[in-house]
């Protein structure tokens, strides 16, 4: 008997890669279409400062060089201002990412309680999600007047916008396991908490990405639009100040830097992603 | 090769009946089904859909409990059986975990059990080189083709070291040359590890290849129709598929189907 397991697995082992086929990962591929996908964006975006650049909107909508400064004007304002823009940067940044974070973490924490006990998580979830109906114009002055006219009340405002987006999807995630899935794990006599974490968890990642890209949008929008209505400081202060003032091209520095940290934070939870879920990645690349 | 033991009953299907749903909405998925299977058997359900085949392994695998009659696997009751962790299970889909690598995936029962990763890293290599995955134990599911997965699936299946085993047409996904392979390295590893194994399938050729015993059940609702005893050969593929007595088999168990259709 065991000299028949010897003879039999050998020839098995050979046999099983010729006959039924491995796809083996085409890195370098990847990498070249990658970088196709990644020249045509860039050169709309050079074509577009250009126009800007050589007065085409200006023309094209009747705009005078006060309402729509030119690309250099605000490059030239950006390097006078560098020292103030930096430090507002920082300050709207960290009320952005210190918002995000308790939004999202508290919005996590719900939708894993809520997972335990589904039937009535579900509803408090929904409650939850109700959040996302309020107004962020209506809550601004009121966590303003909560929490005073710093750091404080712009965090809690991105943390309120933040924590319904992220336990919906966590939530969602959580719950989207398939039956068959689920009867493995029973069959091994798996506890609830062994489900959590080896099956529920990881198959929520993906979904608790997607709510974090969200968020980060949805925070630069709080911290800016929270420090229009009280605040000494930040680039949503400057904003509004400058173009009470009328001194455009500081006010269009503002909106670029706001956009560049934005799309700077985008990425930085995508290379996180990548390096967390890269077989979730790797499925979205094949599709 | 059962047949030439002493027959020692290790699970008993006794009177179970299946009804799903309720308040005048019933569908009665089983009714009255009574079988035995031996220690070391490969028994066979087979049926066309809707015969309740696939309840009737869940209600062994305790993931279903039966509305009537009683299931003995030894002298236990399915849940004792479950939470001693004493069956094996693979369903049609492979069920991977994407974010495991095929050794990673083998050990996952071995894992939620509690085991050091020292004492099962030489049992998950053992089982690798066992369904012929050698050279890609660190590969991940999305990178193997769908045959080698549920080869996967049977290793996982076996990690604890089971003596049950049971399917849900795990091949019934596959296409028809892959299908034989591991067919074929079914019965090897049946041979090696003497379990025993109830599989469900809605093919006529696969069952009379596979099995010491076949289950043919009818459905609406789904009950035993008859049981047949196969005589398995010695020989390769080819010829066991090509003997008379294989066409006589599937001739017979096509006529069960023929009886009441």
């Amino acid at each position: 008997m065991k000299e028949l397991t010897a003879v039999k697995t050998e020839p098995l082992s050979t046999s099983v890669a010729k006959s039924e086929g491995v796809k083996k990962p085409k890195r370098s591929a990847n990498k070249a279409s990658r970088s196709a996908t990644l020249w045509p964006p860039i050169g709309f975006g050079v074509l577009f400062i250009f126009i800007w650049q050589l007065k085409g909107f200006h023309k094209l909508f009747h705009l005078e060089l006060y309402q729509l400064p030119i690309p250099s004007a605000i490059a030239k304002a950006i390097q006078n201002n560098s020292d103030v823009l930096w430090s507002y940067s920082l300050y709207t940044g960290s009320e952005m990412i210190g918002g995000c974070m308790i939004g999202s973490a508290i919005g996590l924490l719900a939708a894993i309680a809520a997972s335990f006990i589904p039937r009535a998580g579900k509803g408090a979830i929904t409650l939850l999600a109700a959040l996302n109906a309020v107004p962020i114009v209506a809550l601004a002055p009121i966590m303003n007047n909560w929490f005073g006219d710093g750091v404080a009340s712009k965090i809690a405002l991105v943390s309120i916008m933040t924590m319904a987006t992220m336990a919906v999807s966590a939530f969602k995630g959580l719950r989207s396991v398939e039956p068959a899935y689920l009867e493995l794990m029973h069959s091994y006599a798996a506890g609830r908490l062994a489900i959590f974490a080896k099956l529920r968890f990881r198959l929520a990642l993906p979904h608790i990405f997607i709510a974090l890209k969200i968020n980060m949008a949805t925070g630069m929008i709080g911290a800016i639009v929270g420090e229009f209505f009280i605040s000494s400081r930040g680039l949503g202060f400057l904003l509004s100040d400058q173009i009470k003032l009328g001194n455009m091209p500081i006010a269009w520095s503002c909106i670029i830097i706001a956009a560049v940290l934005g799309i700077a934070l985008y990425y930085c939870i995508q290379l996180v992603e990548r390096i967390a879920i890269p077989w979730h990645v790797a499925q979205r690349a094949k599709k | 090769m059962s047949l030439d033991r002493q027959k020692e009953i290790e699970i008993r299907i006794d009177d179970v009946s299946m009804v799903f749903g309720r308040n005048g909405r019933e569908v009665t998925a089983l009714s009255q089904v009574c079988f035995e299977v031996y220690r070391s058997e490969f028994v066979s359900l087979l049926g066309p859909s809707g015969c309740g085949k696939s309840t009737l392994l869940r209600l062994m695998a305790d993931l279903l409990e039966p509305t009537g009659g009683q299931i003995t696997i030894g002298e236990e009751v399915p849940r004792e059986v479950r939470l001693k962790r004493k069956f094996g299970i693979v369903f049609q889909s492979p069920t991977l975990f994407e974010w495991r690598t095929v050794q990673d995936n083998i050990e996952l029962p071995m894992e939620v059990l509690g085991l050091k990763k020292s004492e099962y890293s030489a049992i998950s290599n053992q089982l690798i080189d066992m369904v012929g995955l050698t050279k890609f134990k660190q590969y991940y599911p999305w990178q193997l083709s769908g045959g080698m997965q549920q080869r996967v699936a049977i290793a996982r299946a076996l990690s604890l070291d089971p003596p049950i085993l049971l399917m849900d047409e795990p091949f019934s996904a596959l296409d028809e040359f892959t299908k034989e392979k591991l067919q074929l390295d079914l019965l090897d590893i049946q041979k090696q590890t003497n379990k025993t194994i109830v599989f469900v399938t809605h093919s006529i050729p696969e069952a009379v290849f596979l099995s010491d015993r076949i289950i043919v059940m009818s459905a609406h609702p789904g009950r035993v129709h008859s049981i047949l005893d196969i005589e398995r050969e010695e020989g390769s593929y080819e010829q066991i598929r090509n003997s008379d007595r294989f066409h006589e088999m599937t001739a017979r168990v096509r006529g069960c189907f023929n009886a009441y259709a």
